[in-house]
């Protein structure tokens, strides 16, 4: 039986509900995403090609560019951020980019949640108490989500 | 967070609106990062630049404009240099930019007059009088800048982002937290360096290796025996990019708070130890290179991080006067102050007369350049914003071997 609840800690609060798309590779939303769009532009991301227009994004952290949050800003403006992000580690730009765009955000969620949730689940979180919950599951369970 | 009763002021409005909503920015970035408080401020290295918004709707440019309007109509209240811009502005329209971007990047100078800030438009902003020393508080945008104010300089920032670095600028401080406090400064990783690292994209190599298997760790390198600033460079431009988003590392012996390996490790031994082997080396290369050896090559950067003064010395001393291949754009990149020296000394108008040309003010991997499908460069950095910011394909090689491809027109 796989839980279908992860707690983590709530930094920005907010209640969002959505597709996930997840990814154990650290995004940069300044160089791997295209505000005007909403894309994965990044050409060796494993989430390359997936918009994360609404999406609840899961990711072990930002990286790269201290740009993101300017880039994930402009998203926001244009329509095309994320409804939610989900992250394992506290990486400073990550909640800069939640902060000031009052998207809801979530960190310290442990490293499983990525064998627990995968890309097309509906998932609905709670920043406001820090928990991430499986609404309906894309796959069966049975079936492991791999990535590259 | 404990706020003065000064600070509580501002959030609450009694500065005006804007101070308020920076301020009360900084206190929820620092509250939800752990911070106990708000510490002054020396240097700040700020994002003020036209938006990456090619293809977004004038709406949102013009917003993004008018905030950066509304900042610069305060004072900043310490030395405060500026990130690259989003063209470089002897090249623009190369990089596909429009007159109203251009526009903007002038204007930016009359609104540094006022506002007190330095428009170095430069990713090293050590290298043009923004060089704090040990124990510093900075408040830093770019990620490799970051690393190297943290790592060689000694100094203390953590990773900014535009809008708290402005509001680190507008109100003299910034939250302590990360790198800032001592107990976050102390390395749990070794990365034991048993290769020679023979050109500065080894040093960028070693970078990318670390990045990838740091997770959160702090790492300390050790077997480097010496380590130039350029080399350094590289190093602290890589670490950001792979894996984990890497702020700081130590090199025993080298930088400043690593005298010896315990020291490094806050006196105790090292959590986790990884061997950086001569395997490991060409994993990285091999992994970062999309380009077949013989492979046609349009576009060769250099520059990134910004080029020092040595290294557009040894540049243009290295082309020596001949041709690069004619279907071949060779692109060094560097601050304006050095390219202006570039230019008195001659070193500007030698890579000029072998095809090359000397960008100031941004760099093409970061503001995009036009026609680049294959890439080659010295630096890693500029290798994933090739495979990303300009959607092409990329190798990465020794500055020679760069200048061989540019004269060439071939990858090696």
């Amino acid at each position: 039986m796989r839980p279908i609840r992860m707690v983590g800690k709530g930094l920005v609060r907010g209640q969002a509900e959505g597709e996930a798309v997840v990814s154990r590779v650290p995004l940069c939303f300044r160089t791997e995403y295209d505000p005007a769009t909403g894309r994965v532009t990044g050409l060796r991301h494993p989430l390359h090609g997936h918009n994360l227009r609404g999406k609840v994004v899961i990711i072990p952290s930002t990286k790269g560019s201290c740009g993101n949050s300017v880039s994930f800003g402009t998203g926001c403006k244009e329509g095309n951020g994320p409804a939610a992000l989900v992250c394992v580690r506290r990486e400073p730009l990550a909640v800069l980019c939640c902060v000031v765009n009052n998207v809801p955000l979530i960190c310290d969620v442990p490293e499983k949640i990525f064998a627990q949730v995968a890309t097309g689940d509906r998932v609905a979180v709670d920043a406001d108490v820090g928990v991430v919950r499986i609404t309906r599951r894309l796959t069966p369970p049975a079936k492991k989500h791999r990535e590259r | 967070m404990r706020l003065t009763a000064e600070q509580r002021g501002i959030a609450r409005g009694e500065a005006g609106p804007l101070l308020a909503k920076y301020m009360n920015w900084l206190v929820a970035w620092g509250a939800a990062m752990g911070a106990e408080r708000l510490v002054p401020v020396q240097s700040v290295h700020a994002i003020l630049r036209t938006p990456t918004t090619r293809g977004c709707s004038p709406r949102t440019v013009d917003a993004y404009i008018a905030e950066l309007r509304q900042v610069c109509a305060h004072r900043f209240r310490c030395l405060t240099t500026t990130q690259v811009a989003g063209a470089g502005s002897n090249y623009w329209k190369e990089s596909g930019a429009s007159p109203e971007e251009a526009a903007f990047e002038d204007e930016l100078r009359v609104l540094a007059r006022q506002a007190g800030f330095q428009l170095t438009r430069t990713c090293t902003p050590y290298l043009v009088g923004n060089a704090p020393l040990r124990g510093e508080t900075c408040a830093w945008t770019e990620s490799s800048a970051v690393v190297y104010a943290n790592s060689v300089l000694g100094a203390r920032t953590t990773r900014h982002g535009m809008e708290s670095a402005l509001a680190a600028a507008l109100l003299g401080v910034t939250p302590a937290f990360g790198e800032m406090l001592d107990e976050n400064r102390r390395a749990a990783l070794q990365i034991d360096v048993r290769t020679r690292l023979a050109s500065v994209a080894d040093y960028g190599a070693l970078g990318f290796y670390a990045s990838a298997v740091a997770k959160s760790h702090l790492p300390v390198f050790t077997g480097i025996r010496r380590m130039r600033p350029e080399e350094a460079k590289q190093l602290c431009a890589s670490l950001p990019y792979a894996e984990s988003a890497i702020s700081m590392f130590h090199a025993v012996g080298i930088t400043p708070e690593a005298p010896d390996l315990r020291t490094a490790c806050g006196g105790r031994a090292p959590r986790v130890r990884e061997v950086f082997t001569p395997r490991s080396l060409r994993k990285v290369f091999r992994e970062m290179t999309d380009l077949a050896p013989g492979e046609q090559v349009d576009t060769v950067i250099l520059g990134c991080p910004f080029a020092s003064l040595w290294e557009i010395q040894q540049i243009a001393e290295a082309l020596g006067g001949r041709r690069t291949a004619d279907d071949v754009q060779l692109w060094v990149a560097t601050s304006y102050q050095t390219a202006m020296d570039a230019e008195r000394l001659g070193y500007a108008e030698s890579i000029r007369q072998s095809g090359g040309r000397l960008m100031y003010d941004a760099c093409p991997g970061s503001a995009g350049i036009l026609g680049a499908r294959r890439v080659v460069t010295n630096s890693f950095k500029q290798a994933h914003h090739a495979a990303t910011v300009l959607g092409s394909r990329a190798a990465v090689g020794s500055t020679e071997a760069c200048l061989e491809s540019a004269r060439t027109g071939r990858w090696h």
